[in-house]
């Protein structure tokens, strides 16, 4: 798929303030579908706030964001999958609780693909979710997110709180796992980890972008990896 | 979509009011047999010669009075559970999932607010099933059950609408739209407390809802006796000098409903316009102002 086709994720000459303090500034990309893209960048560039955009869990104070040519809404929310830096699922909830609920709400959840990741991953589906521990917590929370058949996922740091083995099954269930057209956007401090899964990524840095290319192209026309390559743009 | 969202905002109070309710019930169980057994003991004056019949009855006394102070704490434990919930789901780390649900804002909160009003709909009918239990079982000496206070109850009620009729339908449709904007309004009330709690302050939350509560009902207080000025006026010009002539129950009724139904209508009028601002305004700041930590 050319990088020309259909755009899933685009933000235009987008400004956010919290109060008199700028976030992003003058923010204009538009993300194409069907790639898997890093959104990548040091602590407090912006990178939580361009992905809380898009969910509609806030508004941009100018300029605008578009999920496939419209403004956060309900329509949107139904094809976003949005996995968030929290864990967000009632602690009263079992995990069966919690599929139950997104075949509710999400008509392209898939029951199926999630029950056999959570047994994969070993998560006992009577659990409380408030028994859990905070890395099987997340593991619930990404099983649910990538069982969807969404057409943009947005994961803010999904690999943080897990370890090294679940880390990679992890990556393996997102490549695996996500549609041929959706568009995946991965924020992370861990570039390295899951630098062979990008297709392209971002740059990020006080709330403006100062690289956006592909993988491929860096590797080839430079010569470095974008581990490297974050070393010295972003060199403190 | 609506329905959905109803559905597991009332499960998920359920979850905890239920047992709530249960144990309400159960605690007025006890009390209206320990005072059964306490006033058949002291009316068939078993107990005037007995030290440990004395001791026990001095117990269950005691027993009673706690489940009575009981009953009264579970219902602002009710109250507490409901705005809890909506506080957790909409304010904390749950509120990364009910804001990414693909429903709009406005069927998130239509949802808050119809689980919250069902549940205290809920909780005055198990509060009246407590005290007819209480009343049936609780309060005769002689009888198993005390029927005399709900003879009469309903002796007054079918004498009033003998001599009334028809002219209780008003009042009666009145008073029931009454409790319905009155429980929606005073629910809605602390829902934008809490909102704007959670807008204007990210560590002290819950003190800036507090804060903001005391703010809006002295501002609703201040509109309220405003507004109710140049009825009073009217009300005094009326109603200073009671009729001459003796009435009959008929006249009274009319006399004094006349007198009270103005204010009644005016309140319902402020509280429904004050319900449709509440909503609006935390639909307005949930959208817009919001920032989950």
């Amino acid at each position: 798929m050319s990088l020309m086709s259909e755009i899933t994720l685009e933000y235009k000459s987008l400004d956010k303030y919290y109060g008199n303090r700028p976030v992003l500034h003058n923010l204009s990309v538009a993300l194409p579908a069907g790639k898997i893209i890093g959104l990548l960048g040091p602590n407090g560039s912006g990178k939580t706030t361009m992905i809380k955009l898009a969910c509609g869990l806030l508004t941009p104070t100018h300029g605008e964001v578009l999920i496939c040519g419209k403004k956060p809404g309900a329509e949107t929310k139904s094809v976003v999958s949005y996995l968030p830096e929290r864990t967000y699922l009632p602690d009263w909830m079992t995990v069966q609780d919690a599929l139950n609920y997104f075949v509710d709400f999400y008509q392209d959840f898939d029951y199926a693909r999630a029950v056999k990741m959570l047994e994969s991953l070993q998560v006992p589906a009577k659990a409380r979710i408030k028994t859990l521990s905070k890395g099987t917590k997340e593991k619930v929370q990404l099983v649910l997110v990538m069982s969807r058949q969404a057409k943009l996922y947005l994961l803010d740091e999904p690999i943080g709180g897990v370890d090294p083995a679940a880390r990679d099954y992890i990556l393996n269930t997102i490549l695996t796992n996500y549609n041929e057209d959706a568009t995946v956007l991965i924020s992370t401090h861990l570039i390295a980890d899951i630098e062979r899964t990008l297709d392209e990524f971002i740059f990020l840095q006080n709330g403006q972008i100062v690289s956006y290319a592909s993988t491929d192209s860096l590797r080839e026309d430079m010569g470095k990896s974008i581990d490297t390559y974050f070393r010295e743009v972003f060199r403190c | 979509m609506l329905a959905k969202l109803i559905k597991h905002d009332f499960r998920a109070l359920s979850k905890v009011l239920v047992p709530t309710h249960l144990a309400i019930l159960a605690a007025t169980i006890i009390a209206t047999i320990g005072i059964a057994v306490n006033t058949r003991n002291s009316w068939s004056g078993v107990l005037e010669n007995s030290y440990t019949l004395h001791v026990l009855e001095t117990i269950m006394m005691f027993i009673c009075v706690l489940m009575l102070i009981a009953i009264f704490a579970s219902l602002i434990l009710v109250a507490f559970i409901i705005f809890q919930r909506f506080y957790k789901s909409f304010m904390c780390d749950e509120g990364y999932l009910s804001f990414t649900l693909p429903v709009t804002t406005s069927q998130l909160l239509w949802s808050k607010l119809i689980s919250a009003a069902a549940w205290i709909v809920i909780n005055m009918l198990v509060v009246a099933l407590c005290a007819v239990i209480f009343v049936l079982f609780g309060t005769s000496s002689t009888q198993f059950a005390n029927t005399e206070f709900f003879r009469d109850f309903f002796g007054f009620i079918s004498q009033a609408n003998a001599m009334l009729g028809s002219k209780l339908v008003l009042p009666t449709i009145e008073f029931i739209v009454m409790m319905i904007v009155s429980v929606a309004y005073n629910i809605l009330e602390v829902y934008l407390c809490l909102i704007i709690g959670g807008v204007l302050s990210q560590k002290h939350k819950i003190l800036a809802a507090i804060g903001t509560y005391f703010g809006i009902n002295m501002v609703v207080g201040i509109i309220c006796s405003l507004a109710q000025i140049p009825m009073v006026t009217r009300l005094t010009n009326n109603y200073t000098y009671a009729p001459e002539t003796p009435m009959d129950g008929v006249e009274a009724f009319d006399f004094v409903f006349g007198a009270i139904n103005p204010y009644f209508l005016l309140s319902i009028g402020i509280s429904i316009v004050l319900c449709i601002a509440f909503f609006w305004a935390s639909h307005y700041l949930l959208k817009n102002k919001l920032n989950l930590e």
